[in-house]
C-alpha cells in the first residue's frame, strides 16, 4: 500500500472536523430553538444543557438551573411546553 | 563736467520715471478685482474702486451705504449711484440660494408599501428563528387575531389590550430576528403601524381573516 500523503491526511482531518462542527451547530441550533420557545411559553430556562429526542416534534429539554420540559407539537398544531 | 554729469542724472530721472508707470499699476493688480485692472490706467484704476464699494453695500441698508461711502472720502455723488445700481440684482442673486438648500434637505422618504405576503414568506424562509419557535410566534399571532375577533364581535379586551399584546408580540419577533435577520426586522418596525392599521380597522381586518 502506497504511503498517504501529507495534503491527504489534512484533507481528512478537516472532513472530520468540519463534519463534527456541522453536528454540534446543528445540535445548538436545535437547543437554542428550545430555549427560545421555552422563553416564549414564560417559563423559565436559563440555558438548556441537554435536549434528548423522543420523536418528530417531541423534545425533552433539560435547563442548566435544574428545570426540565417537555416540548412538543400537539395534535392541533399548538407548541405546547409541560414542565417535568 | 557738472552739467554732463547734470544732463546724465536728468536722462537717469526720466528714465526712471518712464519705467514707474507700468510698475505702478502691477502693484496696485492685487488690490483691484481681477481682470479690468491690467488695462486699466491710472484714471481707470478709479472705475473698478466704483463696482466694489457696492458689494458691502447690500448686506447694510441703502442710506448707511451712501452715508458711509460719503464718509469715506468718495464723491458723495458717485455714492446714490452706486448704492442704485447694484441693489436690484444683489437682493435677487442670495434669494434662489435658501430656497435651493431648503429644498434639498426635507426630501421626505416614500413610505414603505405593505406587503404581507412577501413578509410572511420571509418570515417562513428566515434561518433567524427555528422550527419550535416558529411554530409557537404563529400560535400567538393567531391568538392575537382571535382576540381581535372577539373584540369585533363586542366582546372583553379592549383594543388598548390588544395594542399591548400586538406590541409584545412584535417584540418577540424583532428580538428573535434583529441580530440574524436585520433586513427583515428592519422591514417589520417600518411595516409595524401599517399592520395594526389593518388590525384595528373593522373593514380591513375582515379581508385578512
Amino acid at each position: 500500500m502506497a504511503p498517504r500523503s501529507p495534503a491527504f491526511h489534512f484533507a481528512l482531518l478537516a472532513l472530520t472536523l468540519g463534519s463534527a462542527r456541522l453536528l454540534a451547530a446543528d445540535d445548538g441550533s436545535m437547543v437554542k430553538d428550545l430555549k427560545v420557545t421555552i422563553a416564549l411559553q414564560g417559563l423559565p430556562c436559563d440555558e438548556v444543557i441537554d435536549a434528548k429526542r423522543n420523536a418528530d416534534s417531541d423534545y425533552l429539554a433539560t435547563c442548566k438551573d435544574g428545570h426540565r420540559y417537555h416540548v412538543f407539537v400537539s395534535a392541533q398544531g399548538r407548541v405546547m411546553v409541560e414542565k417535568r | 563736467m557738472n552739467r554732463i554729469l547734470g544732463c546724465g542724472l536728468l536722462v537717469l530721472l526720466l528714465a526712471a520715471c518712464s519705467h514707474a508707470r507700468p510698475i505702478a499699476p502691477a502693484a496696485e493688480a492685487p488690490a483691484t478685482p481681477g481682470a479690468r485692472a491690467p488695462v486699466a490706467p491710472p484714471v481707470a484704476a478709479l472705475t473698478p474702486a466704483v463696482p466694489a464699494v457696492p458689494s458691502p453695500a447690500p448686506a447694510i441698508p441703502s442710506p448707511p451705504a451712501a452715508g458711509k461711502g460719503a464718509a469715506s472720502g468718495q464723491n458723495p455723488a458717485d455714492a446714490p449711484l452706486a448704492a442704485r445700481r447694484p441693489a436690484p440684482p444683489k437682493p435677487a442673486a442670495p434669494a434662489p440660494k435658501p430656497a435651493t438648500a431648503a429644498a434639498a434637505p426635507p426630501a421626505p422618504p416614500p413610505p414603505p408599501a405593505l406587503n404581507l405576503a412577501s413578509l410572511e414568506q420571509r418570515l417562513r424562509d428566515t434561518h433567524a428563528i427555528g422550527v419550535f419557535t416558529k411554530l409557537s410566534l404563529k400560535n400567538q399571532v393567531d391568538d392575537l387575531l382571535d382576540q381581535f375577533r372577539a373584540f369585533y364581535r363586542g366582546q372583553v379586551p379592549p383594543l388598548t389590550a390588544l395594542r399591548q399584546r400586538y406590541d409584545l408580540l412584535m417584540l418577540k419577533v424583532l428580538s428573535l430576528l434583529q441580530d440574524s435577520d436585520p433586513p427583515l426586522a428592519n422591514d417589520i418596525v417600518a411595516s409595524r403601524e401599517a399592520i395594526w392599521g389593518i388590525l384595528r380597522d373593522p373593514a380591513k381586518f375582515a379581508t385578512i381573516s
